[in-house]
C-alpha cells in the first residue's frame, strides 16, 4: 500500500464515471464520463470547468463520499474505489478533503478541532501536538487555538479547515474551491501560504478553482472539464518557474497562453 | 444589547409588577379570594418549621424526576428507532401523531383504571407528557444533524462508533435540553393532577388538601411551591446549558 515506487503513479482515475437516476439508461442522468487521470506524488493539479461540469463530484469520488457508477480509482497500484466497491472515505486516512464549507466542528475551539483527526486514531502522542501547534501557527492562528469557530472570519476558518486537514498529514489534500468566498487580499495571502505549505509538506494536491489566475497561479498542470456529461477536454501542462508570486502570476512569461487556452476552452471555443 | 446590569434591573421591576399587582388584587377582592403575600409567605415559613414543606417537596420532586428520566430515555429512543428505519417510521409515525394530540391529562381516569391509584400511574402520567415532547423535539434534531460534518467525520478517519459520539451526540444534545425546557413545566402539572388523585404527601396533595377545606392560603401556598420548583428546575438546565455547550450550535 505504501510502495513509493517511482514508476507507479500516486493517483490513478481509470476511466471513472458516475450517473445518478433510474436503472434503466434512458432515465439515468450521467454527471461525469470516462475520466481519465493520472496524477503523481508531489504534483499539484488544479482542476477547472464551467459550473455543472462535476469539478466537486470528481472531489467526491476521489475522497470517497461518493461512489463511481462506472470505472476505478487506484492509488499507489492498489484499486481503492470501484463501481460496487464499498466506501471508504478517505480512502483509510490517505486522502485529506478541504471541502467548500469549512465543516468546522462549531462545539469545539480551533485548537480542539486541529485535534480531532489525530483523537479519532486514540491519543494523541507529544510529537502530534507539537505537528499541530506547528501547522497553527503556520496557518496564522496561534492566538485563535481557543477561540471558537464562529468566533473567526470566513479566512480564518478556511486556514483552520486546512490545518484539520494537513494535521494527520494524508500523502493527497483535495481542495474544493477554498477560496472561493473570500475578499482578493485574503485569498492572495492564503495563496502563498498555501503554496508554502505544499512545498514544506510535499504533498500532491487536487484543488478545484473557477478562477483561471488560480489555476495558473497554483497548478503544475491545468485539467480542464467540460460537457455534459463532464469529461476531461483539456489537460494543460504549466511551465511558469517556481517559486511563484500568485498575486503577480499575470506578469509572468508564458501566462497569458495559458491563459487563452483555459478560457477558449471554458467557453467552448475549439481552438 | 441591553447590558447584564439592564437584565437584572428588567428583571426586578418585573417581579415588583407582579408582587404589586397581586398585593392589589388581594386589597381589592379579600383575601379569602386572593390572599396577601404575607400570608402566604407565612405559611411557607410555618410550614417549613413543621417539615411539611420539605416532605412535599420531596415527594412531588421524586415523581417528577422519576417520570422525566423515563420520559426523557423513552422519548429519545423512539426518535433514534423511527429515524434509523424509514419503514418503522412510515409505520408507526401515524399513530405516534395521533397518540401525541391525545391530552394526556384527559388519559387519567385509563391510567387509574389500569393501574389503580397507587404510585404507578403517576409516575405513568408524568413519563407519559415528557415523553412525546422530548420524542418530537429529538426527532426534528436528528433532521438537523449536519450531514457534512458527519462525512467530514468520516473522511477524517471516525468510525460509525466515533460519529455518533463526536457528531451525533453533541448535534443533538441541544435539541434534547431545549425538549426538556419546555417539558419541564407540562411535567409538573402532570405530577400535581396526579397528587390531586390519590396521595398522602406532594405539592398536589397540599393543593387538593387546603381546597376541601377552604383554605385560600393553602392553594396559593401550593401554587408558589410548584412554581418555584419549576424555576428551580429550568435553572439547573441553564447551568447545564452553559456548562455543556460550548461554541454556537447552527440552530441556536
Amino acid at each position: 500500500m505504501h510502495s513509493n515506487d517511482p514508476d507507479i503513479p500516486l493517483l490513478h482515475l481509470d476511466r471513472l464515471g458516475i450517473s445518478y437516476g433510474g436503472p434503466g439508461v434512458s432515465e439515468r442522468l450521467s454527471i461525469l464520463e470516462d475520466i481519465n487521470l493520472t496524477v503523481h506524488e508531489g504534483e499539484f493539479v488544479t482542476i477547472m470547468g464551467s459550473s455543472g461540469a462535476g469539478k466537486s463530484t470528481l472531489l467526491n469520488l476521489i475522497a470517497q463520499t461518493l461512489s463511481p457508477s462506472s470505472g476505478r480509482i487506484i492509488f499507489r497500484g492498489n484499486v481503492v474505489a470501484g463501481a460496487g466497491m464499498p466506501q471508504d472515505p478517505g480512502c483509510d486516512r490517505q486522502i485529506g478533503y478541504v471541502t467548500q464549507d469549512d465543516n468546522l466542528l462549531p462545539w469545539q475551539t480551533v485548537w480542539e478541532n486541529l485535534l480531532f483527526p489525530l483523537s479519532l486514531a486514540g491519543r494523541p502522542n507529544t510529537a502530534d501536538i507539537d505537528r499541530a501547534r506547528r501547522l497553527l501557527d503556520q496557518v496564522g492562528l496561534s492566538d485563535w487555538g481557543g477561540h471558537y469557530p464562529h468566533q473567526l472570519s470566513g479566512g480564518m476558518r478556511k486556514r483552520a479547515s486546512l490545518a484539520r486537514t494537513l494535521v494527520y498529514n494524508p500523502p493527497v489534500v483535495l481542495m474544493d474551491e477554498p477560496f472561493g468566498a473570500l475578499d482578493a487580499e485574503t485569498r492572495a495571502q492564503l495563496q502563498e501560504d498555501l503554496l508554502k505549505l505544499w512545498e514544506a509538506e510535499r504533498k500532491t494536491i487536487l484543488f478545484v478553482t473557477h478562477d483561471i489566475n488560480e489555476a495558473i497561479a497554483l497548478g503544475d498542470r491545468v485539467i480542464v472539464l467540460s460537457g455534459s456529461p463532464g469529461r476531461v477536454a483539456l489537460e494543460l501542462q504549466i511551465d511558469i518557474a517556481r517559486p511563484r508570486s500568485p498575486e503577480l502570476i499575470f506578469k509572468a512569461p508564458g501566462f497569458a497562453g495559458n491563459y487563452d487556452a483555459i478560457r477558449a476552452q471554458l467557453r467552448g471555443e475549439p481552438q | 444589547m441591553i447590558s447584564r446590569v439592564g437584565v437584572t434591573a428588567a428583571k426586578v421591576i418585573g417581579c415588583v409588577f407582579i408582587f404589586a399587582l397581586w398585593q392589589t388584587a388581594s386589597v381589592l377582592l379579600g383575601p379569602n379570594w386572593v390572599p396577601g403575600i404575607d400570608a402566604v409567605l407565612m405559611r411557607l415559613l410555618s410550614e417549613a418549621e413543621k417539615g411539611t414543606l420539605f416532605r412535599d417537596i420531596a415527594a412531588t420532586g421524586i415523581l417528577f424526576a422519576c417520570g422525566t428520566l423515563i420520559g426523557l430515555v423513552l422519548g429519545s429512543a423512539l426518535a433514534c428507532i423511527l429515524r434509523l428505519s424509514s419503514r418503522v417510521d412510515q409505520m408507526l409515525q401515524p399513530f405516534i401523531t395521533a397518540v401525541m394530540s391525545v391530552p394526556k391529562l384527559g388519559l387519567v381516569p385509563l391510567l387509574v383504571l389500569w393501574f389503580g391509584t397507587g404510585w404507578l400511574p403517576k409516575v405513568g402520567l408524568v413519563s407519559l407528557t415528557v415523553l412525546f415532547i422530548v420524542f418530537s423535539l429529538t426527532y426534528s434534531g436528528i433532521a438537523a444533524i449536519d450531514q457534512r460534518l458527519v462525512m467530514t467525520a468520516r473522511v477524517l478517519g471516525a468510525t460509525s462508533r466515533q460519529v455518533t459520539r463526536r457528531i451525533v451526540l453533541p448535534s443533538l444534545w441541544p435539541f434534547v435540553l431545549t425538549g426538556l425546557e419546555v417539558a419541564l413545566p407540562w411535567a409538573l402539572s402532570a405530577a400535581i393532577v396526579a397528587e390531586y388523585l390519590s396521595s398522602q404527601l406532594g405539592v398536589g396533595h397540599a393543593i387538593e388538601q387546603a381546597r376541601q377545606m377552604s383554605d385560600a392560603v393553602g392553594v396559593f401556598y401550593g401554587i408558589v411551591l410548584a412554581t418555584a420548583l419549576v424555576l428551580i428546575c429550568n435553572g439547573g438546565i441553564a447551568v447545564l446549558r452553559h456548562t455543556t455547550i460550548k461554541g454556537r450550535q447552527e440552530d441556536q
